[in-house]
Order: structure tokens, then sequence, then C-alpha cells
């Protein structure tokens, strides 16, 4: 569920319709760090959908128990809470979406799940992007998804629903602000020359005409919007360190799975998009060289969005294959910003998804018993008996593990096994021998705590627990070109 | 289902520009010091606020006539940005001039959010009859989700007005989002 029940309604009764000109102030910085300890570079890593578990789980087959993710190697380590709002009010929803989660860090405002840069009363914030930009900084924007999609969305346009994407505007899609159509995210995005460099997905949310306005506004579009989508050859040929703006969508709507991928299982197209990593790569190349970077810095955030849709769909193995991936993208800004010493890396997620967990190696889950526990909520367990009747695993409803040796069985929903790093050799994914056994509760996000690391100048005031609105005003006093004195 | 109650009108396929196209222009100016120290007053907040709550294109409407007459009865998909995602099995014309299909969309399907048809009835000479836009409920995807993203929606669209029993159609997708 993604939308609040009624919230269509509430739009059309003219949510927004409070608006105002001035632009919302904003939120407190709750620390900041000594002068001198502010970077000049920030990179926010987000993780779509990666709870604890996502980074228990690919630390597992990637590297072990022992082992960390280079994400693991970053000093700095805090939790995010990430609860959201319902529409005009402030009363906490408690489950957020990616829409909601991304504008609390981009603006430092709760707002209602679907808003995109809009809080809870349909009114336009500022954001961290856009304040990057129009502080002499350089910006990119990075994702897996259409970079219309809501992560990457919610720093650079302002939409009342997350499902204002493009090219078409629609009242039931789209809704309105302050009472009035407006203009659709990817036109947005080709219009306010907020990031500089932008690499994704969603080449068919955009036009030829946006193409036009965009080279008219300087940037280097590779592929054509709306036609033909760019290439990884195309990104590798772009020259680093220009003041060049660039463009480039590498799939008409989000970028292939890594595994997919691996498997050669599509078409030519699909093994010439470019990696997260690459991606990555190429971004802080054309940012962090180029005269505004060198004066003021740059501003990207990055993200790894399959991991989130990936979990919605259960897909256990595709999910640990996306999670691997955006630790490499993140190996890839580590090794920038250990040469770089004046870069700021954050690491975390916007949410949970599906309520991944690592369940014992043999055992089972409440769905797959017989009878489940029964819920002792507001009794004295001590001396009411836990379950009631059998709580062994039903065979009819369990027959062996999702993924390998019980895939063939459609009744089957848990676990999904894997091997890990520490498995003897000739132990296999989806067998009852491999020691990572995975669970999904959901299809849908969780309202989970998510994780968050960090590493670089001005780190240390991430660490701890903290609300995803409080990483605006964080990133804000951590920045020197965004911090005031 | 739902289907909305009134059939909008139907406009010209025109390339209408959007009515930001010039302010496009004056961003230019305003972004051009931004490799300057003076870079800091630029108000990029602003101007993308400005952008936002510029006036949309209108929607592009059915056709007033297609390029040639249909046969009776046929149903056509007309090419768009979301044809890649969306397979519309089983398409036809029934009775009443409904236009009937099972909708798969496979493509970066974990959630379905938003799914909007297009569709326009035209008689034998091929001229516009009516259009309706079909508004999908997202929550009626829920029950046929599967492992190959939302498989099976079913489609029913009837015209808003009555059609020749000669009729023709066509569906265009303008509007899909998936999570
Ligand atoms: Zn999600």
């Amino acid at each position: 569920m993604h939308t609040p029940v009624g919230f269509r309604g509430a739009l059309a009764l003219g949510l927004g319709a409070t608006l105002v000109a001035s632009v919302a102030a904003p939120a407190a910085a709750t620390a900041a760090p000594a002068p001198g300890e502010q970077a000049r570079n920030v990179i926010l890593f987000i993780g779509d959908g990666m709870g604890q578990t996502h980074v228990d789980a690919a630390r597992q087959v990637a590297v072990g128990a022992a082992g960390q993710l280079d994400m693991e190697t970053l000093p700095v380590r805090g939790a995010v809470s990430t609860w959201a709002v319902l529409p005009e009010s402030d009363t906490p929803e408690l489950v957020t979406d990616s829409a909601s989660a991304a504008t609390a860090w981009s603006s430092g405002r709760k707002t209602y799940n679907a808003a995109i840069g809009v809080d809870a009363y349909g009114e336009i914030l500022p954001t961290l992007m856009e304040q990057a930009k129009g502080a002499g900084m350089r910006t990119g924007n990075v994702s897996t998804a259409e970079v219309t999609d809501a992560t990457p969305a919610a720093q650079f346009s302002h939409a009342a629903l997350r499902g204002c994407q493009g090219p078409t505007y629609s009242l039931e899609s789209c809704g309105t602000l302050g009472g009035q159509p407006y203009l659709p995210i990817a036109q947005q995005i080709a219009r306010n020359d907020v990031a500089d460099v932008i690499l994704g997905g969603g080449n068919n949310r955009f036009t030829a005409e946006d193409q036009a306005v965009m080279e008219g506004n300087g940037y280097t579009v590779l592929g054509e919007l709306g036609a033909q989508v760019a290439t990884g050859d195309e990104l590798q040929a772009v020259r680093d360190g220009s003041e060049q703006r660039v463009i480039g969508l590498f799939n008409t709507g989000n970028l292939t799975p890594e595994v997919n991928k691996a498997k050669a299982f599509p078409t030519p197209a699909v093994q010439e998009e470019p990696s997260l990593s690459q991606m990555t790569q190429a971004a802080i190349g054309l940012l962090a060289k180029s005269r505004d970077a060198r004066q003021n810095g740059f501003f990207l955030q990055v993200e790894g969005a399959n991991i989130d849709k990936r979990s919605h769909a259960n897909d256990a193995a595709q999910t640990i294959g996306e999670t691997i991936e955006f630790d490499n993208a993140i190996a890839v800004a580590k090794r920038f910003a250990a040469k770089d010493k004046n870069t700021l890396v954050i690491v975390t997620a916007d949410h949970e998804c599906a309520g991944f967990n690592i369940i014992g190696k043999g055992s089972y889950t409440n769905a797959e018993a017989v009878t489940p526990p029964g819920n002792q909520s507001g009794t004295s367990s001590t001396e009411t008996p836990v379950r009631t009747e059998s709580g062994a695993l039903d065979p009819e409803r369990s027959t062996g593990p999702v993924n390998g040796s019980g895939s063939a069985d459609p009744t089957n929903f848990a676990p999904a096994t894997f091997r890990t790093a520490d498995d003897p050799a000739g132990v296999e994914d989806g067998s009852p021998e491999a020691s990572l056994w995975l669970t999904y509760l959901s299809g849908n996000h969780t309202g989970a705590d998510v994780p968050l690391f960090a590493g670089g100048k001005g780190s240390e005031i991430f660490s701890g627990n903290q609300d995803n609105t409080d990483l605006y005003g964080k990133i804000l006093a951590a920045t020197k070109a965004l911090s005031t004195p | 289902m739902r289907t909305p109650a009134t059939a909008r009108t139907p406009v010209r396929r025109t390339s209408a520009p959007l009515a930001v196209a010039g302010l496009a222009g004056a961003l230019v100016v305003a972004l051009a010091g931004c490799s300057t120290p003076d870079a800091a007053t630029v108000d990029v907040a602003g101007q993308a606020r400005e952008v936002a709550l510029s006036s949309p294109a209108p929607a592009p409407a059915a056709a007033e006539a297609l390029d040639a007459p249909a046969p009776a009865g046929t149903v056509v998909v007309l090419d768009g940005p979301f044809t890649d995602r969306i397979e519309l099995r089983e398409l036809r014309l029934e009775e009443g001039g409904h236009v009937v299909a099972a909708a798969d969309v496979t493509k970066d399907v974990s959630e379905l959010l938003e799914l909007e048809l297009e569709v326009a009835w035209y008689d034998a000479a091929g001229a516009l009859v009516t259009s309706v836009r079909h508004v999908v409920d997202p929550e009626d995807a829920e029950e046929h989700h599967s492992a190959a993203g939302v498989i099976g929606l079913p489609v029913d669209v009837a015209p808003p007005v009555p059609v020749p029993a000669d009729a023709s159609a066509t569906v265009a997708v303008p509007v899909l989002v998936n999570e």
C-alpha cells in the first residue's frame, strides 16, 4: 500500500491550497562539526529498502560472517527512524514509502507517503540538491531506478503524487499543487537545471522536446531522450573534469538487476547498461574535477533502487545481488574520499522492505507451522503455554527452499537458502545445506529503523540514533558550502 | 476497476509546447554565473519551484481521424512511451463497443502505482466517435501479482456514448508507473 486510503480524495478537495510563495525555513541542525572539520564534498548513498538484514545477508554471501562489506568499514554507525505523517497533519504514519522518506532528508520535513519535495500540506520545500546548486556546488543524482522515481526525484523535483513522473500530466496520477496542475517530474528535471550529472533509468519519461530544452541549457544528452537509451560505452566516452552537464538514461524504465545481467538474460541493450558502481565512478569523475567543485565542492546522491524493488518481489537472490553491487558503488566513493580527504560519505536507507530476516538453518517460520504461536500480548506468558497445539512444520505448507531444490513447488514460500562465503565448496544456493536461511514477512515496506554508516570529513555527527529529517540539517551543517557560520 | 463517468473532450493531437519552454532560456542566463563566487546568491530552489508550478502540456488525446479506416471490430494499441512495459492480451471489441483485454505488466513491476489507458472508438470511415480515459485502481492489481509481474489484470472499457456496430478502436497508454 503506497498511497494512504482516501488521499486522492483529499487532493481533489484541494490539498495544497495553503501553498504560499515563501519558501519554508530549513530545520535546525542538531549538531555541527568543529570549524575546519566540514566536508567540501558530500556523497549520500541510499540503499532503497535496505534494512539491517539486507546488509547482513549480503555480508554472509560476499565475505562471510567475520568479514565486512565496504559500507561496514566506514567508521561511524547510526540508526535512522523512518516514519511518515498522514496528509495535512502531523499524525504519524508508521510505515513510510520512498517518497516521504526521501523528502524527509532532502528537506528536513515529515510528509505524507507519495509526496515529493512538498510538505504534508502540499507546500513546496527547498531541497538539499537545490541548495547545493545554489551555493555553487556541482550536483549529481544517480539511481538504478528511473530518475523520476521517488528517491532521486525528491532531490530535484516537487510533486503532490510520486506517480506524476511524466511525460503526461493527469489529474489522477498527479493531483494538484496549490489547487493547480503542475509539471510532471521528468519535465521539471529537464528544465530546472538542479543536477549537473543525471545517470540512471527512465528514458521514456522524457521527450524530444525535453532533450531540446536540456541541450539548450548546456547538457550533453547521451542517447536520445524518449527515443534511444544511452549506453555504458557512451558514458565511458564522456570526458572527466569538464564543466559540462550530462544526462544518461540507460533503460526505458528501471535498470536491469545485476543477477539478470550476469545471466545475459535479456538483450544486448541490457548488457550495455552500466552498473551502479560504473555510474558512481563516472559521476564522481564528472563532478569532482570541475571548476565549481574545486571551488565549492559537489553533492552527489546515489541510489541502489532495485534492493527495494526486488525485496517487494521477495526475490532474495536479486536482492542480495543488488545490495552487493550497491556496496561496490560505495567502495568507489570510499576510494575517492580516501584520496580527496575532503569528502563526507553517508550510507543509509529510506526504509526496510519486506521484513527480510535470517532464520536458523533447518528452522521455519510461523507461516509454515501447523499452528503458529498464540498471541500472548497482555498476558504473563510464563504461566501460559505459548503453543496450545502442535507448532511443527506443516509439510503441506512448505516442502523446501523457495529457490533451488524447492523451487519447483509453487506452494513453497520460505525459506530462500544461500551458500555463504564460509560454506564448504560444493554447497549450493537453494539447498538445505546452505547456511543462510532467509525469509520475508511481506511484500511491502516495514516500519523498522534502518542502519546508517558514515565516514570522512564531518561524519561524526551522524553517529547514533536519529530521525530521517535530522539528516537534512546534519548534511547542511557538515558541508562547507552549505553551513551558515 | 472504475471508469470515469464522463469522457474527456477530445483534443487535437498536436505537439503543444510546454508553457515553460521560455523559462528554460531564462534559467540559462540566471545560472551562467554558477562558477563564480557570486553563485551563492543564485536562488536555485526558487527557480525549481517556479518550474514545478508551470502549466503542464495538455495530455495527448485521441486523434480526430485514423490514418486509414480500420476493419470493423479491430483494436490497435498505439505506440507510446510505455508499450514495452505492458501487453494487452486477448484485446478485442465486444458487444456494446466494450474494449476488453487482459493486461500483463511484466517490466519494472514490484508494485503497480498508476495505469491509465486512453481508449478511442472510430467509425467505419475512420472518424473519431468518442474516447475515454480509463484509470485503473492500483488496488485492483494486487490480486494479479505473480513472480512475472502483474498478469491478467482484466480491462473492460465501455464507450461513454453508443458506437456503431462496425466501429474499431485504439488504445494508448499515457500513464504507467511501477514502484
Ligand atoms: Zn518500495
